[in-house]
């Protein structure tokens, strides 16, 4: 993890478009080791699309975004698993790749009772956590989550404010959105259509 | 990353994954065989049954691997891994090479089919077959173009995705021409189009999803 005091992400004068429509415009902010931030804003209003162009998975249609792709972890609205393996199957293949689960995520979220089941059965909350062990790494510096608290039970969804909380004292970032609910420490980044944005 | 992804196809395939696939190939099969057996004229149309039939599974092979390709190409798992993963490239080109040899032994079956439905002999078996195994790596190629450029364009990605079919023509005519005239030398300048057309469609494929 970069422990360094320069930010862990830097955006100047961000523009995205999806289509014809421009969503966000000229946004400029930065994110701390240690930070969160929670990215807010009715439906439509491009929360889903500035998490995908921070995570470089869109292009952008002006400025910049300076990061470390190497500290960067990331869950869209899509799970990432795949519905014929197990859930076993799935974190094997992730492993396969360099993406390996925290043995104390993975109990915080109580994966272990998941991973015989074929990842087609389990529910969305069920799925949601599985994701969110294997991209809750702790050697990831900067995470982006999109909708991490969707589909979570209230249990879960306090475990998993703990597991972020603990990933920004231990230095690490977080950007997420969500219309459930958030970190206390969080940071508001408010997107409202058109992309008229406050911070 | 590469034998991952090879491996996980190779499962996934044997799984049921082909499922899809062969249901379209044997519709295709099915669909010309009814067609020309029950025509008006099933003695005039029977001699080119093999070459029909090759052409049309050809062309349910590339929209049924598109499909496959459009999930790959749009699902969470691709996205995590580009982000995440130590070589995602590698990964999917080795599901590509999985798909690739998953899809030779329903080739091999189609060709079965087609043969057994018109009574070919075995030399018609012969041709189809080293046909649609000679052009396999390209028509998977040119699947992964097609689904590039639905995704690209979106909706109406899906007409340009239709309008793209025409680059297998090549493999269809050779294929065609095989099923006539069944030599070495045909075989190996099929081969070499073949080869030729699947580097060219990889490389549009990576510069289509380099514009997403």
């Amino acid at each position: 993890m970069t422990h360094a005091s320069s930010p862990l992400l830097h955006a100047d004068r961000l523009s995205v478009a999806r289509g014809d429509a421009l969503l966000i415009e000229e946004l400029s902010f930065a994110l701390q080791p240690g930070e969160a931030l929670h990215v807010l804003g009715e439906n439509g209003a491009g929360k889903s699309t500035l998490l995908l162009a921070l995570a470089g998975l869109i292009p952008l249609a002006s400025g910049t975004v300076a990061v470390d792709r190497d500290a960067l972890a990331f869950l869209g609205h899509d799970n990432g698993l795949l519905p014929d393996l197990s859930v076993a199957e799935n974190m094997a293949l992730y492993a396969g790749s360099g993406v390996v689960a925290d043995p104390q995520t993975c109990e915080a979220l109580g994966i272990s009772k998941l991973s015989a089941k074929p990842a087609r059965t389990l529910s969305f909350g069920q799925a949601r956590r599985v994701a969110l062990a294997l991209t809750c790494l702790p050697e990831k510096a900067l995470w982006l989550l999109d909708e991490p608290f969707a589909g979570l039970d209230t249990q879960t969804a306090q475990t998993l404010e703990r597991v972020l909380a603990q990933h920004t004292a231990r230095r690490g970032a977080v950007v997420y959105t969500s219309h459930e609910r958030g970190l206390a420490q969080a940071r508001n980044l408010t997107l409202a259509p058109r992309g008229d944005e406050d911070v | 990353m590469f034998s991952a992804g090879l491996r996980l196809e190779l499962r996934l395939r044997l799984r049921g994954g082909l499922t899809a696939l062969g249901a379209l190939g044997f519709l295709a099969v099915a669909l010309t065989a009814v067609g020309l057996t029950l025509g008006q004229f099933p003695e005039r149309l029977r001699p080119a049954g093999p070459a029909i039939g090759w052409a049309m599974i050809v062309l349910a092979f590339v929209y049924a691997n598109a499909d496959w390709w459009l999930d790959q190409i749009q699902s969470g798992l691709n996205q995590r891994f580009r982000v995440m993963a130590a070589d995602a490239a590698g990964f999917v080109y080795g599901r590509a090479v999985g798909g690739w040899l998953a899809s030779l032994p329903w080739f091999l079956i189609a060709a079965w089919l087609v043969t057994l439905f018109y009574s070919q002999p075995t030399s018609a078996f012969s041709a189809l077959a080293a046909g649609l195994l000679i052009s396999a790596s390209a028509l998977t190629a040119l699947s992964a173009f097609v689904s590039a450029l639905r995704t690209l364009l979106g909706n109406v990605g899906v007409f340009l995705g239709a309008m793209a079919l025409p680059f297998a023509l090549p493999l269809v005519v050779l294929g065609v021409g095989l099923v006539d005239s069944f030599t070495l030398a045909s075989c190996a300048f099929m081969l070499g189009v073949s080869l030729l057309q699947t580097l060219v469609f990889i490389v549009a494929t990576r510069w289509v999803l380099s514009l997403v």
